[in-house]
């Protein structure tokens, strides 16, 4: 080739390149172009993405447990004593203040207080302790990891427009969600994994509908979007070879297509083919990469006693929960794992006793592998359901049973790690668990003080669509700094 | 003049045409290109003046070197894109958020405001509050503020403005405001170049960059292209040859006509084009929001198809889909168009506000018409005026008047029926469904006249049977006296003369009515409840609930005898039977039976006036000589209300023991509970959730496993055969018989698969098998002893759908239904009661009748057949009266301004309303599609370009506003724009164009000289290679395998999916949770008719980019990632495409040069190479060696996909050229067109 024009296209290619990592292409990521562009473009693991870093990031990677349906917060983390004196009593009308209902119970003649029926007791944090319910007795031992925000709300108060609010910022359908985001903000660490990865538990409780969308890169490109990660076979989808065809076969075909496709790149020049050929290299390495990553034989018995016996079972939580930590170790940025069945409308003692029994033990396995292990520093965990549960019971109250109903003016989430102040309670409700008395923390709070952590500023991580400047915060968002270590 | 020149390596902030906001050379057509010699001198400022952050990759790129005459300075092009990044979100039209009383938007302010003219001023420009706010650097005083979130101008940019400062700040409208006019063609240099006008556009403009057309593409790769683009199918062999033969001159333009007009491409064309228009429509076949439930809408689809194919004018395709239910004397498919407005997302979510989703429906057709017709982002004018086009908040709603006065409930019931069409639908029949049902009717209408003919032999029978029947069944009926009465909820209970008690006063919630009555009768068995109405309840019914309704929950009985009231004793009833019940729910008489849970028998007194009676039998006769005193209860303790029975007469009768056989076993509705999913249909039989042991039909009882009850299920009827839902395991139908006495009642029964029944908790009968559901597969007869009893049946199913059927034959000379009315004493049968029994006499005992009834029936069953199958499709229809409009404030459904109310009304920019034009979709469509309309046009022949040419003549082919791109070829798009217009909307016209194009025909290499001065090809100085769609690689591999089966049209299709997808997202009653793989032909159909499930879109389609349906998309972007090769590789699709692909190539004579040359040549579209060639036979030969070593693994590689494997091939070397197939269905040159 002429020399001149070979120095066009490498002009041309490195322009071509820089936008696919931009845009285009980087599941390809900061990993492939490095491969593409030779060991002197090689860096960190912690270069920046496609937008590149806005500040000093205190997390790399973040676990965020969704526990799909919406959980009670007052049957978990957000102690109201003085209700047990009031069991059967009316809601005050100064407490409800009239705010909308759900179809579900605006058409309730009382709104009677159930108290929780649950013995909640003190667990030592860096404040002066925090009382947790008995249903996580395993989650109270990592107390001093956590940092709760009783104080959060959302626009909600329904399950589809709620869980895509928590997700996008938005409740109507369209939205990247937070993970693409991130994918987008900070690119790939790993080139044989997606940035992204969506794992999924089904629960015992009433479950409630999961959607592409909720992984969903919106208007970002489609390689932004979470890959889920499936338990069995196939956990990627696609992974594996037809029957009959080894590693080898695979390697030879590999071999060929490289070859007549770098064969069409000289007829053509166009850079995206050089580009085909890394991303069939990345897909011939995922093959190997995926099932190692699930295949659990490597971790020691020890490990695997921390999160439980269902470990053993994939797609449990503690199968989940392990699998995000390895997830983590390999460079993976964002990790979804959605817990189903926390929707008690009725029977909510019996089925969040089964949800708690499923996730308890795990969770706080999870915090204490990924401390003994280094990477809790740099990880951060968000526990959050998409809304809270009203104090009042829905359907019939008695002593032993009641339900409740959405409850979007407060709720409590958890953060652990990844530059958040740990064994810290922040903002606190009224004495029915009802509403918001001092800092409430809005879901747009929240995803802005969570790309902070990551050294992302949430009013410049943008995307052009349909002439306006989009972002996870929409037009709100406050970096909540007294959640900061 | 002075010259301006200015290096923009770095220059205006501009949004990537994939819409990453980041800083790039200035647009091609914004600036003039300099030669590169001036280059080095220019260099110094590329660097200068960027902020820190998301920009590190940028510093790669080659500087494009620009300079700019003041004369070429347009504020349109040039300037409004840097004020309206920087300055428009203050300064702009958005009176809310306006700073400074300051718009930059307009030269000259009003209304005390300022414009930019004002705070230029006529001094000199460098002492102007314009240009010191720009350049100051003092940070107090520069603009844009620090803390604005906006970049300031850098230094090229700042040069620009002052340039146009210097100019006195001229202002010109933004230029897709401003109708189309068509311009002259330019003159070019060489004037053999251009084929049609299009091409002397694009060799001006090439030529102004210092640029020449580039080379012709051979003839085969221009084939190829141009199939992909029309038909998205490659060309055959036999094509190419036949094409390659031919030396007409036009044979290319011949070949582009038969792809346009003739079958087979004709269809294949409209699939083609309506892939796009089904993104841009946001068509899936569910509804998107919780339980996601399967829709009915592919009518609409076909519709698309058939426009396409029909070429019809684009005027009608607008007109018909905005508003063909408005147009006069509109026909079935212009109705049908009209659901182009129904595909949007739509939530059945229990606990969803109607109002909030009736607005959300109404914003998104509003925004979609914007995005979709006029290249506009009205949306952003839901909340706030538009930042930066000129509409405000009031143009939205004015806008989304035209679309909110649909007949339709915000939130959408749940249903079973995957396939229901939402509300309002229509149907969609076939001409030989039409004509079958107007023939049915008819037949109908003759069979039903027959019926009702007088048939005087019977009157004498019925008045015999009336008479006889007390004395044949010992009926004797005496009355009860009321003694005292109360309501323990606070009313009041009156006794009234006519024996009866009539409430008043209070109106409890709940209540129960305690009578206390005597009688002088003996051997009793019946009580008759009469509910009378009176007028002193609402409207003169029967209940006391505001709507006249009521609900009776139990009854309860003590009884003793006057002369030893210590010898209470309470009545049982076990059987009972009412003359009506409310039908939409289970709100039987048989419901109030068990005193104490919520449900009840509701008497539907809000639909129908007049009395109700209901007849108890006591298991035990009552009565003592010396007369009897009852104390009966009337329970009123359910979810509804007060609604409790306002006049009420008891009587009692004695019964033969005999008569009870005469007297019909009476049931509950149907509940279901389940399905149980099992590991597989092995287990399926072995699962027992628990309903089987069920004796009581506990509506509280958890069964678990996901929270499952027995709920009610109405649509399972009698007689009916009902589908479950579907996926391996088990489901339970429950129900609660009551005998009257014992007896044999014979079953037909049906299910899929399996069957078990219990009767109070035993097994009764059992049926292991694989079946489709149809009516009567299984007769067994249930033996029920005397009284109360549940029967629960367990469908067990292996796999795929599942259903139940059940129908009971009683014996012959029952009281079935209106029979009961027999029993009445005399006086409680009004004439009404009279014929209605005479009715029933005569349906159950008349032979005249029977054979009369039974035509009807049978037609009935004919025409009930034939309508169930026509298809049904979601369209629009207004409400009779309009909605009254609001501005929302914030955009908040439930905040409307009252004092901003609205009228339907259109952005007066962009046109005129037509003055003789209704008010209403159509007029809408109508101004659309005026010639004054700037955008309509424009917007469509440019999204026809940026389908053939890859990018749009405008990049941002959704946004040609303010924010949007500048065209690369703006007297171009005009000229397509008119040219269109002009030729009666013809999109063919423009494509053939557009196709015809000396532009289209150029080699696709990549020419040095014109990337580095053109990175993007914006120019076209070659053609713009790309990467084929999802939905085109999929269909191509079918097609060159020789699998795809087509046929234009029909309802979706469900091909291969990995297994358990639905089932991981969606919630248990969804009627979506389980992917049932379809067979045969639905395998093999062109990807535009795959289901499209919004909760778990296709995922190999999802793979390479198609969007999730969820909104409107006017443009893909295209990624390459890893995982697309995992699904070429692996997809079942795929492997079985390779392996027919590599058994039709075998089938074919030659040896393996020819034979690899056959294959590579069907993908993509030429001949390989020398090089090519040896390399594909080398790997023919290490697979071959490796499969003939080992042939089990060969039985892996074709073990995938339904397609039958040609026997006749040696079983290892077909999977040999399976795999190479496979290889080459990957190949870059397969996947893109050249």
């Amino acid at each position: 080739m002429d020399p001149r024009e070979q120095h066009g296209l490498d002009l041309t290619r490195r322009r071509f390149l820089s936008r696919v990592a931009g845009s285009a292409g980087a599941a390809l990521g900061v990993a492939a172009l490095h491969a593409l562009l030779g060991p002197a473009a090689r860096a960190a693991e912690n270069a920046p993405g496609p937008i590149g870093l806005h500040l000093r990031p205190r997390a790399r990677r973040v676990i965020y447990l969704h526990m799909e349906g919406a959980p009670s917060h007052l049957d978990l983390w957000d102690w109201k004593p003085g209700l047990r004196a009031r069991f059967n009593e009316d809601l005050p009308d100064s407490i409800r203040q009239g705010q909308r209902l759900t179809g579900m119970t605006s058409g309730q003649t009382r709104f009677p207080v159930a108290p929780s029926i649950f013995r909640f007791s003190r667990h030592a944090n860096a404040q002066d302790g925090v009382w947790i319910s008995e249903l996580m007795p395993y989650t109270a031992k990592v107390a001093k990891e956590l940092c709760f925000v009783h104080s959060m709300h959302t626009e909600a108060i329904n399950h589809e427009p709620g869980i895509t609010f928590f997700q996008t910022g938005h409740q109507q359908p369209g939205r990247p969600s937070f993970g693409s985001w991130v994918s987008y903000g900070l690119g790939s660490a790993n080139a044989n994994l997606p940035a992204f990865v969506v794992l999924i538990t089904q629960g015992t409780g009433n479950m409630q509908a999961l959607s592409a969308r909720f992984w969903g890169s919106g208007f970002l490109p489609s390689e932004h979007q979470g890959c889920k990660l499936r338990a069995g076979a196939d956990p990627v989808l696609y992974l594996h070879d037809p029957a009959g065809v080894r590693r080898g076969d695979r390697r030879r075909l590999l071999d060929l297509t490289a070859r007549l496709d770098e064969q069409e790149y000289e007829r053509t020049l166009d850079p995206e083919i050089r580009a085909r050929i890394a991303q069939f290299e990345m897909a011939h390495r995922m093959q190997m990469s995926v099932p190692e990553l699930t295949d659990f034989s490597d971790e020691d018995a020890e490990t695997l006693a921390l999160y439980g016996p269902d470990v053993a079972k994939p797609g449990s939580f503690a199968a989940n929960c392990l699998l995000a930590r390895r997830l983590c170790e390999r460079g993976v940025r964002f990790v979804q794992l959605y817990m189903r069945g926390w929707d008690a409308h009725n029977n909510l003692p019996g089925e969040i006793r089964g949800q708690c029994a499923a996730v308890d033990q795990p969770q706080a396995a999870l915090i204490a592998d990924l401390r003994r292990r280094g990477l809790l520093d740099d990880t951060l965990v968000l526990w959050a359901g998409e809304f809270g549960r009203t104090v009042y019971s829905q359907g019939d109250l008695s002593a032993t049973n009641y339900g409740r109903d959405h409850h979007p003016r407060c709720f409590t989430v958890w953060m652990a790690g990844g530059g958040v102040r740990p064994g810290i309670e922040f903002g606190r409700t009224d004495d029915y668990g009802y509403n918001i008395v001092e800092n409430p923390v809005s879901v747009h709070d929240l995803h802005a003080t969570l790309l902070h952590l990551l050294g992302l500023q949430h009013d410049r991580l943008v995307w052009r669509h349909q002439g306006r400047d989009f972002r996870l915060t929409d037009v709100f968002g406050t970096v909540r700094t007294e959640l900061l270590a | 003049m002075r010259r301006l020149r200015v290096a923009l390596a770095a220059a205006a902030r501009r949004p990537y045409k994939d819409g990453r906001v980041n800083v790039r050379p200035l647009q091609l057509p914004a600036v003039r290109l300099l030669r590169p010699l001036l280059a080095p001198c220019l260099l110094s400022l590329a660097a200068c003046g960027e902020p820190a952050g998301p920009s590190a990759q940028d510093a790669a790129q080659p500087p494009a070197v620009v300079a700019i005459q003041p004369a070429d300075l347009r504020y349109d092009r040039d300037i409004r894109p840097l004020l309206s990044e920087h300055c428009f979100q203050c300064h702009g039209q958005d009176a809310n958020k306006r700073q400074g009383k300051l718009r930059l938007d307009v030269a000259v302010g009003q209304d005390g405001m300022r414009g930019a003219r004002d705070v230029l001023g006529s001094g000199p420009v460098d002492q102007s509050e314009l240009w010191c706010r720009l350049s100051s650097p003092d940070p107090e005083v520069h603009m844009p503020p620090a803390d604005s979130g906006k970049a300031r101008l850098d230094e090229a940019q700042t040069a620009l403005v002052r340039a146009w400062m210097d100019q006195g700040a001229p202002y010109e409208p933004h230029w897709s405001f401003v109708p189309p006019v068509r311009p002259p063609v330019p003159a070019v240099a060489d004037a053999a170049w251009p084929a049609n006008a299009v091409d002397a556009f694009i060799a001006e403009r090439l030529a102004r960059a210092g640029l020449r057309p580039g080379p012709d593409a051979d003839r085969a790769t221009l084939l190829r292209r141009v199939f992909l683009d029309l038909t998205g199918l490659p060309p055959t062999p036999e094509e190419l040859d036949a094409f390659l033969a031919d030396a007409r001159p036009d044979a290319y333009e011949a070949w582009v006509d038969r792809l346009l007009t003739e079958e087979p491409y004709r269809s294949r064309h409209a699939e083609r084009m309506a892939a796009p228009w089904l993104d841009a429509a946001r068509y899936a076949d569910t509804c998107g929001i919780h339980t996601d439930a399967g829709r009915s809408l592919w009518p609409w689809r076909d519709w698309v198809l058939a426009a396409f194919r029909d070429q019809m004018p684009f005027d009608r395709f607008v007109t018909e889909q905005l508003a063909g239910d408005l147009l006069p004397d509109a026909t079935q498919a212009q109705r049908v168009a009209s659901g182009f407005n129904r595909n949007h997302v739509t939530t059945d979510e229990g606990g969803a506000i109607a109002d909030e989703y009736l607005v959300e429906y109404a914003v998104e057709r509003t925004s979609v018409t914007g995005s979709v017709f006029l290249g506009l982002t009205l949306g952003c004018a839901r909340c706030h005026d538009h930042k930066f086009d000129p509409f405000t908040q009031k143009d939205f709603y004015s806008l989304y008047a035209f679309f909110d006065s649909l007949e339709e409930p915000g939130l959408y019931s749940q249903e079973s029926d995957p396939t229901r069409a939402f509300e309002p639908f229509m149907e969609v029949p076939t001409t030989e469904q039409s004509a079958r049902v107007a023939e049915l009717q008819e037949f109908l209408q003759g069979a039903r006249q027959v019926l009702d003919a007088p048939a005087p032999e019977d009157d004498a029978h019925h008045a015999d049977f009336v008479a006889a029947l007390p004395g044949e069944l010992g009926l004797r009926w005496s009355a009860l006296v009321p003694q005292s009465a109360r309501s323990t909820g606070g009313g009041t209970l009156t006794a009234q003369t006519d024996g009866s008690l009539l409430a008043s006063g209070t109106n409890p919630d709940q209540d129960e009515h305690e009578l206390v009555l005597r009688t002088d009768g003996t051997g009793l068995r019946l009580l008759l409840l009469e509910a009378l109405p009176d007028p002193s309840l609402p409207e003169g019914r029967v209940g006391r609930a505001p709507n006249g309704n009521a609900v009776l929950s139990g009854i309860t009985v003590q009884a003793a005898p006057l002369d030893d009231p210590a010898a209470s004793r309470p009545l049982r009833f076990s059987w009972a039977w009412a003359d009506h019940e409310q039908a939409d729910g289970d709100f039987g008489i048989t419901g109030a039976l068990r005193a104490g849970d919520a449900t009840g028998w509701a008497v539907d007194a809000h639909r129908r006036a007049d009395g109700r009676v209901a007849l108890f039998l006591a298991d035990e006769p009552f009565g003592w000589p010396g007369g009897t005193e009852l104390r009966v209860t009337l329970e009123y303790r359910t979810p509804y209300a007060q609604h409790a029975l306002g006049r009420v007469r008891l009587s009692a009768a004695a019964l033969d023991e005999a008569a009870l056989a005469r007297l019909p076993v009476a049931a509950s509705g149907w509940y279901r509970v389940g399905p149980f999913p099992s590991a597989g249909p092995a287990e399926a039989y072995e699962l027992a959730a628990g309903p089987e042991a069920d004796t009581l039909l506990d509506l509280a009882r958890n069964f678990g496993a996901g929270n499952q009850y027995w709920t009610f299920e109405p649509e399972l009827v009698d007689g009916r055969p009902r589908g479950l839902p579907p996926g391996t395991g088990v489901a339970y139908v429950g129900r609660r018989l009551y005998a009257p006495s014992a007896r044999s009642l014979p079953l037909s029964l049906g299910s899929d698969d399996g069957l078990l029944l219990f009767l109070d908790g035993v097994k009764v009968f059992e049926n292991r098998i694989d079946r489709s559901l149809a009516p009567d597969q299984d007769a067994f007869t249930l033996e029920l002893p005397a009284g109360a009893h549940v029967l629960v049946a367990k469908v067990v199913n292996t796999g795929g759908e599942a259903g139940f059927y059940h129908r009971a034959t009683p014996p012959e000379g029952e009281l079935l239904g209106d029979l009961g009315l027999a029993l009445l004493p005399d006086a409680a049968r009004d004439s009404d009661r009279a014929a209605r029994l005479q009715e029933a006499w005569r349906q159950s005992f008349s032979p005249v009748h029977r054979e009369r009834s039974a035509r009807v029936k049978e037609l009935e069953g004919q025409l009930a057949d034939v309508q169930r199958a026509v298809p049904r499709t979601m369209v629009m229809r207004e409400l009779p009266e309009p909605r009254a409009t609001f501005v929302l404030r914030r955009g908040q459904y439930d905040q409307p301004d009252p004092d901003r109310p609205v009228t339907r009304e259109v952005p007066a920019l962009l046109g005129p309303f037509p003055a003789d034009a209704p008010r209403d979709r159509l007029g809408l469509a109508r101004w659309l599609l005026q010639p004054e309309n700037p955008l309509v046009a424009r917007v469509a022949v440019n999204r026809l370009w940026e389908q053939v040419f890859g990018t749009g003549l405008v990049a941002t082919s959704e946004d040609f506003g303010q924010q949007g791109e500048w065209p690369s070829h703006p007297e171009l798009l005009d000229w397509l724009a008119v040219e269109l217009r002009e030729s009666g909307w013809d999109l063919s016209h423009v494509l053939r164009l557009l196709v015809t194009s000396h532009t289209y025909r150029q080699d696709s290499r990549r020419r040095q000289q014109a990337v580095a001065a053109d990175p993007d090809n914006r120019l076209l100085a070659f053609f713009p290679r790309r990467r084929l769609t999802a939905e085109q690689i999929r269909d191509q591999a079918l097609y060159v395998g020789g699998l795809l089966v087509e046929q234009l049209g029909g309802p979706s299709v469900r091909p291969y999916q990995p297994q358990g997808l639905w089932e991981e997202v969606a919630m248990p009653q969804s009627n979506t949770r389980v992917y049932l793989q379809g067979e045969g032909k639905d395998l093999w159909r062109r990807s535009l008719y795959t289901f499209w499930k919004r909760a778990s879109p296709p995922p190999s389609l999802m793979t390479f980019d198609a969007p999730t349906r969820e909104t409107c998309t006017v443009r893909r972007i295209t990624t390459n990632t890893p995982l697309q090769a995992l699904v070429l590789w692996n997809d079942e699709q795929f492997v079985e495409a390779s392996r027919a692909l590599a058994a039709r190539t075998l089938q074919q004579p030659g040896d393996d040069g020819v034979r690899l040359a056959q294959l590579f040549r069907r993908c993509t579209g030429r001949l390989p190479t020398a090089d090519e060639g040896a390399e594909l036979a080398r790997a023919l030969a290490d697979l071959r060696a490796r499969y003939d070593a080992e042939p089990d693994a060969a039985e892996g590689v074709l073990a995938l996909g339904a397609a039958p494997v040609p026997m006749d091939l040696p079983r290892p070397e077909l999977a040999a050229w399976t795999l190479l197939g496979n290889a080459v269905l990957s190949l870059d040159a397969t996947l893109s067109r050249n």
